[in-house]
């Protein structure tokens, strides 16, 4: 009997088990079919990877970024997609029957914190006024900010010999221009142009130049334009995720590493943080016929998230800190106009600023650190969502002269200056939901400031500074037409402590500044694109343009600001048309600009002065009325399935309208072009690619008679070389580029090189950089 | 279990960056800039003395005491020398920034005789010659020197600069290495 019950329990067990495994055998047998896009533009993401978690199983899409899985069981599944220059994403699909999905890389929709410009569609609208650069296509240079900035059209890069570049936008640098790191606009030595900005590039996800005043969230100041860092954002999927970079150069021997790691905690899926860092050091740079001493420099910076996001609110402690050490090149810190006049006269450095390669940092050089922590919270309503962003910032800049201090008692370990500036910045926007055809955005920012000094001397007087700035935006767009409005309204308060014969004066300075932007695009068939924005803006002085006061050793000048200076107003009109053809083989743009600005300031050559170290030249910031118009061309063209080719220009005429001459230390006029092949991917190498470029640097003809004390520097071509490709080792993706840069070494110099009175610019230089992005799985099923 | 035992302590160690992390200026009692640490060369005074009369000595200025910059030399003087004399002369270089607190800063230049030289450039002064007396082992300094008018009837007009360059680690004893401490081109008179 019981014998009998225990067979038949048996019996039907193995009756369902055939049940069961039939109805397996049946059901798994389902396909799932899809196409991975770009949620930008909506272009096919061609073989992207698409990765199912649970079955640890993947394939690849095809040109086209169709992909096929086949025999799968039913259930629910994680999804991961991934494809080289975009960020990993999952998706998570309930599989009942063989279905058809569509797969979007990089959404916006319905993240939390997303890049936002004002006026809003700017980001989106890449082919107008705006460009975008992802970071991790530009690996070979991830060096500086710059650098990367630099490989937009219109943009270029004003540098203090080879460790130290800033972003010129449409000829305008410096005070004029505003970088944005994570919400925060940077509040660092801006005016200095012998000072690079303190971003680390590698905590940067994506790059966005917008060139003009238009984006009037972050200020009025920003006439020449705005650079947008965005960091990643942890937290957007389940895994474990990062990257590892690894570089090296072979002319300064130059090596850095980097890492990302994001993820979100799998016990508190609420949570989710980040954490960053990169190092950097660099030895002696070479021309082609010299080295030149004194030029290693070292970086170190590192960066970490922490946030909480629930349904419709999110809040992330972000801290970062960037330290650099940057050696100056020691014959380009001078005495005096004398010895100005011999290192332009002759033509290579003396023996002593030649030297050998090392990795030393000596006298001169410059110590910077800029540290940040800000407190980011978002509010997701159902009409819209506010954002309320708190950041602290600190930033030191120390500067050790070529001239050690004097005294028996002196400390030689001492800067000859040093600056602390300390900012607290505040602000609250809310941006409208769209409805209808209409979206708007308001905010108010605030900001306070202290810079104190230390050292024997200085350049910039110590003070508090207040701001507070408001500002609205409305979007509208029907049919074929978008239009984009916004206004602001800042009020900016100096109050310095002039320190002249030992007594200390007070000084205050009170400035109103209004900006207003109105653009027109039109955007017809994802073909044509064409877009006009007209912005008004004014610009408060900055503190150096009111109270310099002192020697810049390392242009030999002695430079003075001016305490009544006023705001200059500047009036840009930019027409920009996209084309792209429908075969998508063709891209065209082109932006056109002219920039009216009255009460422009800058720096007004003066008679000689005479002090104990002989003669100085003198500068005076003055203000005079300008005019700054040009063009950016940009052609890409797909000549066969392997062969593309991109041309590209910038052109720029500036001139002082009150003085009938040009205005000096404007870019050169530049154009490049590029041919670059595709293999055909095999197991082991995906997309391998080579690429040579030819860029041609005119001659700046258009140069103020008189008062540079150099000529400008003779036009000259550099040849390229880049070849790279994403190689497949083991369950990683490495994606690995060579650059050779000069690859003729050329000797050159660039007017926009403040060193170009000393010394050549580098000669060949070859880097190697790779890059590993992972994904460590800590889903156990 | 492990991963939240990783979890739990990154979040510690975050917190603990937090608390430590803030830099911030870390002597706030002195916000101005304070010129004591260092000096600065304001002043330079050259001493010609007759040799064949040692107490007739005279002495020509440069004193700028505001630093480079700013205001203007106070003292900037003419260099009158007489015809067919011989001269010793010694230069001094000051800090006279501070007022009550003058210091002489030709000792700390003789003390590091190796890594200065003082050069004399003359031009439009045929009639004046010299020669320096003093020397760091090696090489001249300038310091010390020996100068001497002809007895031509021509008057000379013409300038006569002074170079102090610092020169660590890179003295030759010719004028061009280093750096340019001080730089004073006097007008000149001999007759």
């Amino acid at each position: 009997m019981y014998r009998k019950v225990v067979f038949t329990i048996l019996v039907c067990f193995t009756c369902m088990y055939g049940v069961v495994a039939q109805s397996i055998i049946n059901e798994c047998q389902l396909t799932l079919k899809g196409k991975v896009t770009d949620t930008h533009d909506g272009t096919d993401l061609s073989y992207s990877s698409i990765y199912i978690v649970e079955l640890q199983k993947g394939v690849a899409a095809d040109d086209k970024g169709r992909f096929s899985l086949t025999n799968l069981c039913p259930g629910g599944y994680t999804l991961i997609v991934m494809h080289i220059g975009c960020e990993p994403d999952t998706s998570s699909i309930d599989l009942k029957e063989s279905m058809s999905i569509k797969l979007d890389l990089e959404h916006h929709a319905e993240e939390l914190g997303q890049a936002e410009v004002v006026a809003f569609k700017e980001l989106k609208q890449e082919k107008m006024l705006n460009s975008e650069r992802r970071i991790d296509d530009h690996l070979s240079s991830m060096t500086s900010l710059a650098a990367i900035s630099s490989t937009v059209n219109g943009v270029t890069m004003l540098q203090s010999g080879s460790n130290v570049a800033k972003p010129v936008i449409h000829g305008l640098h410096s005070n004029r221009i505003t970088m944005v790191n994570n919400d925060v606009a940077l509040e660092g030595q801006n005016w200095g142009i012998e000072h690079a900005p303190e971003i680390d590039p590698f905590a940067a996800e994506r790059l966005t130049v917008v060139k003009g005043a238009s984006a009037l969230r972050y200020g009025t100041s920003a006439i020449g334009g705005t650079i947008i860092a965005l960091p990643d954002e942890p937290g957007k999927l389940d895994q474990l995720n990062g990257q590892v970079y690894l570089g090296t150069a072979s002319n300064n021997r130059k090596g850095l590493a980097a890492f990302k790691l994001n993820g979100r905690f799998e016990q508190f899926k609420k949570w989710n943080f980040g954490i960053q860092g990169s190092v950097k050091k660099s030895g002696t740079v070479k021309t082609p016929r010299y080295y030149l001493n004194n030029t290693a420099m070292e970086e170190y910076n590192y960066s970490w998230t922490v946030g909480y996001r629930n349904k419709g609110f999110a809040s992330t402690v972000h801290y970062s800190q960037f330290n650099s050490d940057i050696g100056v090149f020691s014959g380009a810190h001078i005495g005096n106009l004398t010895d100005l006049e011999i290192a332009i006269a002759s033509d290579q450095p003396r023996d002593e600023d030649k030297g050998d390669f090392s990795y030393a940092i000596d006298r001169p050089y410059q110590h910077v650190e800029h540290e940040t922590i800000q407190w980011k919270n978002v509010l997701e309503r159902e009409n819209g969502q506010w954002k309320l962003v708190l950041a602290r910032q600190f930033n030191l800049r120390e500067e050790y002269d070529k001239h050690l201090p004097r005294g028996f008692t002196a400390d030689e370990s001492l800067p000859e200056f040093a600056i602390n500036l300390e900012s607290y910045t505040g602000s609250l926007v809310y941006e409208a939901m769209k409805k209808g055809n209409f979206q708007y955005e308001v905010g108010v920012n605030a900001i306070t400031q202290i810079n104190r000094l230390k050292g024997r001397r200085s350049f910039i007087p110590a003070y508090t500074s207040n701001g507070m700035g408001t500002y609205a935006a409305l979007s509208y767009d029907k049919g074929f037409w978008e239009t984009n409005f916004g206004a602001r309204l800042e009020q900016k308060n100096y109050d310095a402590e002039i320190v002249e014969q030992r007594q200390v004066d007070n000084v205050q300075k009170r400035f109103l500044t209004p900006a207003a932007t109105a653009e027109v695009i039109y955007n017809r068939f994802k073909q044509v694109n064409l877009g006009l924005n007209y912005t008004f803006t004014q610009r408060a002085p900055g503190i150096n343009e009111l109270f310099s006061d002192g020697i810049h050793h390392g242009v030999a000048a002695i430079e003075y600001g001016d305490e009544t200076l006023n705001p200059e107003s500047s009036q840009k009109i930019s027409g920009s048309i996209a084309y792209q053809s429908k075969n998508e083989k063709t891209d065209i743009d082109v932006t056109i600009y002219s920039n009216w600005i009255a009460d422009f300031i800058y720096l007004q050559p003066q008679e000689a002065a005479l002090t104990i170290r002989g003669a100085f030249p003198v500068y005076q910031q003055q203000q005079t009325d300008a005019f700054l118009s040009g063009v950016d061309l940009g052609w890409n063209q797909e000549l066969s399935k392997h062969l593309s080719l991109e041309i590209n220009g910038s052109f720029l005429c500036a001139q002082n309208v009150s003085e009938n001459k040009p205005l000096i230390f404007m870019p050169a006029n530049r154009i490049y072009g590029g041919l670059s092949y595709t293999f055909n991917s095999s197991e082991v190498f995906y997309k391998p690619f080579v690429g040579v470029g030819l860029s041609h640097v005119f001659e700046q003809k258009r140069v103020p008679l008189d008062e540079d004390f150099a000529k400008a520097p003779a036009a000259y071509s550099l040849l390229s070389l880049t070849m790279g490709s994403t190689l497949s080792v083991g369950k990683y993706n490495v994606i690995i580029d060579v650059t050779v840069e000069n690859l003729t070494n050329t000797v050159y110099r660039d007017y926009m090189n403040r060193f170009r009175y000393y010394a050549d610019e580098m000669g060949r230089n070859i880097s190697v950089n790779l890059r590993v992005p992972f994904l460590i799985n800590t889903t156990k099923k | 279990m492990n991963l939240k035992f990783k979890s739990i302590s990154i979040i510690v160690a975050l917190v603990a960056i937090t608390f430590t992390g803030c830099k911030k200026d870390d002597d706030d009692d002195h916000d101005h800039i304070h010129n004591e640490d260092g000096e600065l060369i304001t002043s330079v005074e050259l001493s010609f003395i007759d040799s064949a009369n040692v107490s007739d000595t005279v002495m020509f200025a440069f004193r700028d005491p505001d630093g480079e910059g700013g205001n203007g030399p106070t003292v900037f003087d003419s260099i009158k020398l007489r015809k067919g004399t011989t001269y010793y002369m010694n230069i001094s270089f000051l800090d006279e920034s501070n007022p009550n607190d003058i210091e002489d800063i030709t000792e700390e230049i003789k003390m590091e005789d190796d890594e200065h030289l003082i050069c004399y450039d003359l031009v439009g002064l045929p009639s004046l010659s010299y020669i320096v007396t003093d020397s760091d082992g090696q090489f001249p300094v300038g310091l010390e020197s020996t100068w001497r008018t002809d007895l031509s009837q021509n008057v000379d007009n013409g300038k006569f600069k002074v170079t102090l360059k610092h020169q660590p680690g890179v003295k030759n004893g010719s004028c061009a290495p280093g750096d340019t401490d001080v730089e004073i081109s006097f007008t000149a008179t001999i007759n």
